[in-house]
């Protein structure tokens, strides 16, 4: 029994809960695929395809939480930790803070985890909104073709002339959908990372951290397209590749319902794989 | 004059420093309670380890023990007492002190007992 060992059967304890990626965060990209159909698939086969994703992470969800009690058992968490953990921490105390550092203000470290990486990725994509120059998207919405055949062509760009504060020019569908999709990005890329905090920034973890800087950057390079517009109505080459990413609201919840489905697997991966050996 | 790490090591808390006792008081002290088929999972023991070593803690009053019935199946959940988690929290500062003063220990400050 090395001071390694008795760190995992920390860790894993203390995260037995939100190590269930089969029973949260399967369920939920599943979710986020099947609303990301209710974008553009309006047609019958992907209206099926919608409904087995909703009902999979419905099923998931109950069926998960009875798995898990039966395969690896039940953890009660501790109410509340205390806020001073994470800096009292070493690896020669795998039980957790001594008594006297405990006596800090307490705080919920997930809360303060989350609050700030999202707070913080919140202000900078608004800010880079802001910043940006103002154009419009024009994409195919005709629900005719499948979105892949849409995806690299029927979009266009055009400068939105406002004159002034009064006379603002509406939002295009378009440019609405992708709005959401870069928010979407700003979203799931920084609750993957406060989730990598979260974890204590464990190397085991850092596929969290992986998806967090992916997506955080999509959504960086989404709120500053204004930046790279080319005039007439394209954008710069070194954009161009990741335009279907930027622009399409269901290419943004085909990838954050995907690094979440994922994350989740790997998730329970972990957990199995440290609750699954045993001594004859 | 402070112990030397040799002392410090023959000092620490015999009940606690057994690796599966350690491991199972490791899993407790993060949660607020864990049940058998968890600690099973976790420390990697065998049944009748883990059950002999719970009912040995529980004799010594660091662990609370706790069985109920879940509709027709017994479970049977552990907790630490409050003297567990002192004893556990007071073992880690030991070993943290031990450590340090294990980095900071030069052999040619100690006399070494003549062998004659």
């Amino acid at each position: 029994m090395t001071t390694r060992d008795l760190d995992r059967i920390r860790f894993v304890t203390r995260h037995f809960h939100d190590l269930q990626g089969l029973r949260y965060w399967v369920p939920i990209g599943l979710l986020t695929l099947s609303v990301g159909g209710t974008t553009y698939f309006a047609n019958r086969p992907y209206l099926i395809l919608r409904s087995a994703f909703f009902l999979a992470a419905f099923l998931l969800f109950f069926g998960a939480r009875w798995y898990y009690r039966r395969s690896f058992g039940e953890v009660e968490r501790q109410p509340v930790l205390p806020a001073a953990e994470v800096s009292t921490l070493s690896v020669f105390s795998p039980a957790g803070p001594t008594q006297g550092l405990a006596s800090s203000p307490e705080v919920a470290r997930a809360a303060r985890s989350f609050s700030i990486t999202m707070g913080a990725a919140f202000v900078l994509f608004l800010i880079l909104q802001a910043l940006s120059p103002s154009f419009r998207i024009t994409a195919d919405e005709s629900l005719v073709q499948q979105p892949w055949r849409t995806m690299w062509a029927m979009v266009s760009f055009s400068v939105e002339e406002v004159k002034s504060s009064a006379d603002l020019v509406p939002m295009s569908r378009s440019t609405a959908k992708a709005l959401y999709g870069q928010a979407l990005y700003a979203l799931f890329g920084s609750f993957f990372l406060g989730m990598w905090f979260w974890r204590e920034r464990r190397l085991s973890q850092s596929y969290h951290l992986v998806f967090g800087i992916l997506l955080l950057w999509l959504a960086i390079l989404g709120a500053s397209l204004g930046f790279f517009y080319l005039s007439p109505g394209r954008l710069a080459p070194i954009i161009a590749f990741f335009e279907p990413t930027l622009v399409h609201l269901w290419m943004a919840l085909l990838l954050c319902g995907s690094s979440m489905i994922l994350a989740g697997l790997l998730d329970h991966w972990q957990l199995a794989r440290a609750l699954g050996q045993r001594e004859k | 004059m402070s112990a030397t790490p040799f002392e410090q090591l023959a000092n620490l808390d015999r009940r606690v420093h057994d690796p599966a006792r350690l491991a199972i008081l490791t899993a407790l002290s993060a949660c607020e309670r864990a049940d058998f088929l968890f600690l099973l999972g976790i420390t990697g023991l065998s049944k009748g380890n883990l059950s002999s070593h719970l009912m040995k803690l529980e004799e010594m009053g660091l662990v609370e023990i706790e069985k109920r019935f879940v509709g027709k199946k017994p479970q049977t959940l552990a907790r630490l007492s409050d003297s567990g988690r002192e004893t556990i929290e007071g073992y880690w500062k030991e070993m943290e002190e031990l450590r340090e003063s294990a980095a900071s220990w030069r052999p040619d400050l100690v006399p070494l007992p003549s062998l004659g």
